[in-house]
């Protein structure tokens, strides 16, 4: 298949008739340019919806028919919209047509009106083979590895974390490029086929009448019946498995281009933190200095304590040399007198004789005399001696001024450290504005709970098999006893069942063994792409083992292990070498559509790929903005490109165009 | 292509069986399948295999 | 011990010195309004200036403020000739000064209790 044209009609962006015209006289490289949300994407869904009449998003769910309508028809009330793709496969002109339209925008009339035309030169495939012969061109299992975007490359990446998710996407993906589905669908038909002929065997043995006979087709009806509730049981497990598989691959994804998100609210609470500590800190030092603070008033009141000291020292000074003296001659004529009339000295204790009693006398009256000469002294006032005592002590006790100084540099330091630190913190809240920082924690909890909700379902899987081979067992012995019983249309009927059920069990095991033998064909032909474009020289192949887990070889044939080489350019190295191997194992002659694939690939590998890439099919279809593909890339590819695009978005009122680049 | 491939795997599973199924039956079943690989196929698909079925079952006769 | 103060029991406070102290013990200089006052009176007393006038009202109790008598004792040194009425009115004034003085300071950011009240080249202290 080769793609001529693509012709649209109020589809999506596109307002009206637009048209694409790809230049295939040569094989070669298509670019078709266009920012983000210009309508890049919306030009793949076209071709998608054109062909298979369905188209999913980016979560993986159907995108409804009102949601494909253009939105300035849909104001204009013209509610119809449609998709012509012209192409040539095996030297024969195709054109397939599809068209939704309605007399008011509802997505169940759109599909009741749907209209698909495919004509084969120039004959009209009539009816329900026209679905039919796309089919057969381009299987819609199949057509995720030919029309596929930078996202899905994301979800190939996770292949190398080998869990069980990560496998399962292998194997499915070998399936439905290698024709497994044939293989299943036939097995389903004739499982479906052999339980029509076990009814038809039961209705029997009810109408022949048989007491015996009817126990045992009761029972065998039973079981039959529990068997088809089980088997309804694990279907119904199984797509919720699968659905809840979608969701967390999703999740994973948006907490991807999340991280940066996560690394910023985290940085945002070591920084709070930090601040919290310095303000806690500052309180501590204030408080030590307002301690001080109410202490200083002491400080700045000793020099006029001084003055006050000294005066208060001048006034007393003299009075109180006065009134000692005058204390001490009272306390000397008092002692004089006490002993003159004890005739006792109170000195010594000695008896006084009448010599020392005449000298006492005489020192009597000396100090009398001396009394007599002070004169009244009166009491110092005591409140001076009181302040004076007050201020010296207050002296004693008045801060050093110097505390200040080593309490004003601390307090310095934290609010610079303070400033500093809020700087950083009013940056990290202007990138984090109107994101929800917590959304990486939500996403991280929701898939927590979604794996162990998969946990839960993978159990009552596993529960309903047991059940399930249980019943089996037991019909089987039903069965037994059935085919004892002689009667030529029931003996008719086992047989039919008997030859539906080995058919089943060759296709079953045919399922197994092809998927088996074709893994080593794309596991090869997967190696010979990753070594066109590996980055390492010492990366010698690609593994994919007994489970489906996929792994790097080394040319000293070490299998390594995820982290040891964490890069995600490489990673996507190895997720494009899969996706170009299952393309080409699958032998189906189809253009490759990749949208915006090169966002997370460096210079250095987005150039191998580039070169890679014309061999990828015969028509590569790149669609990529101007950031993922610049002058340089354009360089590597140069006698490769037939043609270039540029889809534009001119606003509300236009809509997206495509044009050639000028 | 893929119809001689899957073809050749079914009948070298076939052949590891002690009860073989004629290899026409399971070339023709094939057929119908990949002819009708539609969700909307499958009924069609089913009466047209359970037709072969009801007609050419003597085989198992064989085996018994 | 004779009153220094007289019969007074309590000391006043203008409006204006009163919201100085709440809103330096609010900026965290000070743990109580008390210890803004006894700074200011300090300050006042040093470099001998005064803030007269305006209307004052009842602050604190004189015994909560100057529980150690310093006051009391700094005031009768330096001024025993004056009525215990006046004197308790100088010191209120020199009070007055001081807060306004430090409340002056912490608005333009040039409160350092390191230096404070130690002569500049500005100003030299009376005392």
């Amino acid at each position: 298949m080769i793609i001529e044209k693509i012709s649209l009609h109020n589809f999506g962006p596109f307002y009206g008739d637009h048209e694409i015209k790809f230049n295939i006289a040569e094989k070669g490289v298509h670019i078709i340019r266009g920012g983000n949300g210009q309508g890049k994407t919306s030009l793949q869904r076209a071709i998608l919806w054109s062909l298979y009449g369905k188209v999913l998003d980016r979560s993986g769910q159907p995108i409804r028919p009102t949601s494909l309508l253009n939105l300035n028809a849909f104001e204009d009330d013209i509610y119809e919209f449609w998709v012509t793709i012209f192409f040539k496969h095996n030297n024969e002109d195709w054109s397939v047509f599809r068209k939704m339209s309605s007399k008011i925008h509802s997505d169940s009339k759109y599909q009741e009106n749907m209209i698909l035309n495919v004509i084969k030169d120039g004959q009209i495939i009539a009816g329900s083979d026209s679905q039919h012969e796309i089919e057969r061109l381009l299987p819609y299992h199949v057509s995720r590895f030919y029309f596929f975007d930078g996202e899905m490359l994301r979800d190939y990446e996770a292949l190398l974390e080998q869990d069980q998710d990560s496998t399962k996407l292998l194997k499915d993906s070998i399936e439905y490029v290698l024709g497994v589905p044939y293989l299943k669908i036939a097995k389903e038909d004739l499982s479906f086929i052999e339980k029509q002929f076990e009814k038809e065997r039961n209705k029997l043995i009810k109408k022949m009448g048989s007491s015996n006979l009817q126990e045992v087709a009761e029972n065998l009806q039973s079981v039959m019946a529990d068997i088809e509730d089980k088997e309804k049981l694990i279907t119904v497990l199984k797509e919720q498995k699968d659905r809840l598989r979608t969701e967390i691959l999703a999740k994973k994804r948006e907490l991807a281009d999340l991280s940066e998100v996560r690394d910023l609210a985290q940085s945002r609470l070591n920084l709070e933190m930090e601040i919290k500590d310095l303000d806690a800190r500052k309180s501590q030092i204030l408080a030590k200095m307002q301690i001080k603070v109410s202490g200083l008033y002491k400080t700045l009141l000793i020099p006029p304590a001084q003055n006050v000291i000294s005066k208060l020292e001048i006034k007393s000074n003299d009075v109180l040399e006065a009134y000692n003296k005058r204390q001490e001659l009272k306390n000397i004529v008092s002692r004089i007198e006490k002993d003159i009339a004890e005739q006792k000295c109170s000195l010594c204790g000695a008896i006084l004789d009448q010599e020392k009693v005449i000298n006492l006398e005489k020192e009597l009256k000396e100090a009398y005399t001396k009394l007599e000469l002070i004169g009244e002294v009166p009491e110092p006032p005591m409140d001076l001696v009181f302040y004076k005592k007050r201020l010296q002590g207050m002296i004693s006790e008045a801060v050093q001024r110097e505390d200040f100084v080593e309490i004003n540099k601390d307090l310095s330091d934290i609010d610079y450290k303070i400033a500093v630190l809020s700087n950083k913190l009013t940056d990290i809240e202007n990138k984090l504005s109107g994101i929800d920082s917590e959304m990486p924690k939500k996403l991280e909890i929701e898939i927590q709970d979604a794996v162990r909700e998969l946990g839960r379902i993978d159990g009552l899987e596993e529960a309903a098999k047991e059940d399930l081979t249980e019943l089996i067992k037991t019909k089987g012995e039903w069965e037994r006893i059935m085919a004892s019983i002689p009667q030529k249309e029931l003996d008719e009927l086992n047989k039919k069942i008997y030859c539906t059920s080995s058919l089943v069990q060759v296709f079953d095991d045919a399922i197994s063994k092809y998927r088996d033998e074709r893994r080593s064909d794309i596991e090869k032909t997967a190696s010979e792409i990753f070594r066109q474009i590996r980055s390492k020289d010492e990366f010698d192949h690609l593994k994919i083992n007994d489970r489906y887990g996929l792994s790097i070889i080394t040319e000293k044939g070490k299998s390594l292990d995820r982290g040891e080489w964490r890069s995600s350019g490489e990673e996507q190295l190895v997720a494009l070498a899969l996706i170009g191997a299952l393309n080409k194992c699958a032998q189906i002659k189809a253009p490759v559509f990749m949208d915006t694939p090169f966002g997370r690939f460096d210079t250095k590998h987005g150039e191998k790929v580039l070169k890679f890439l014309p061999k990828l099919a015969d028509q590569v279809v790149l669609l990529v903005t101007d950031r993922e593909f610049r002058k340089g890339d354009e360089a590597v590819l140069e006698e490769n490109i037939r043609d270039d695009f540029t889809i534009k978005y001119l606003g509300e009122n236009e809509g997206s165009v495509i044009k050639k680049t000028s | 292509m893929v119809y001689t491939e899957l073809l050749n795997i079914l009948k070298e599973i076939n052949n590891t069986k002690e009860s073989k199924v004629p290899e026409e039956i399971l070339e023709e079943v094939l057929a119908i399948v990949i002819k009708n690989p539609l969700d909307d196929d499958r009924v069609k698909c089913q009466d047209q295999i359970k037709m072969i079925l009801s007609q050419r079952w003597r085989w198992s006769e064989n085996d018994n | 011990m004779t009153n220094i103060f007289g019969d007074v029991r309590t000391l006043s406070a203008s409006d204006k010195a009163k919201t100085c102290m709440k809103q330096l013990v609010v900026r965290g200089f000070f743990k109580e309004q008390v210890d803004v006052w006894r700074l200011g009176a300090s300050l006042g007393i040093l470099t001998g200036n005064v803030e007269k006038g305006e209307k004052r009202e009842t602050f604190q109790n004189i015994n909560s403020l100057d529980p150690e008598s310093i006051f009391a004792a700094i005031m009768i040194g330096l001024h025993p000739e004056l009525e215990p009425e006046d004197r308790l009115k100088l010191l209120v004034d020199h009070a007055e000064w001081g807060i306004r003085e430090i409340f002056k300071q912490s608005e333009i950011g040039t409160l350092d209790f390191s230096k404070l009240g130690l002569p500049t080249n500005n100003n030299k202290n009376k005392i």
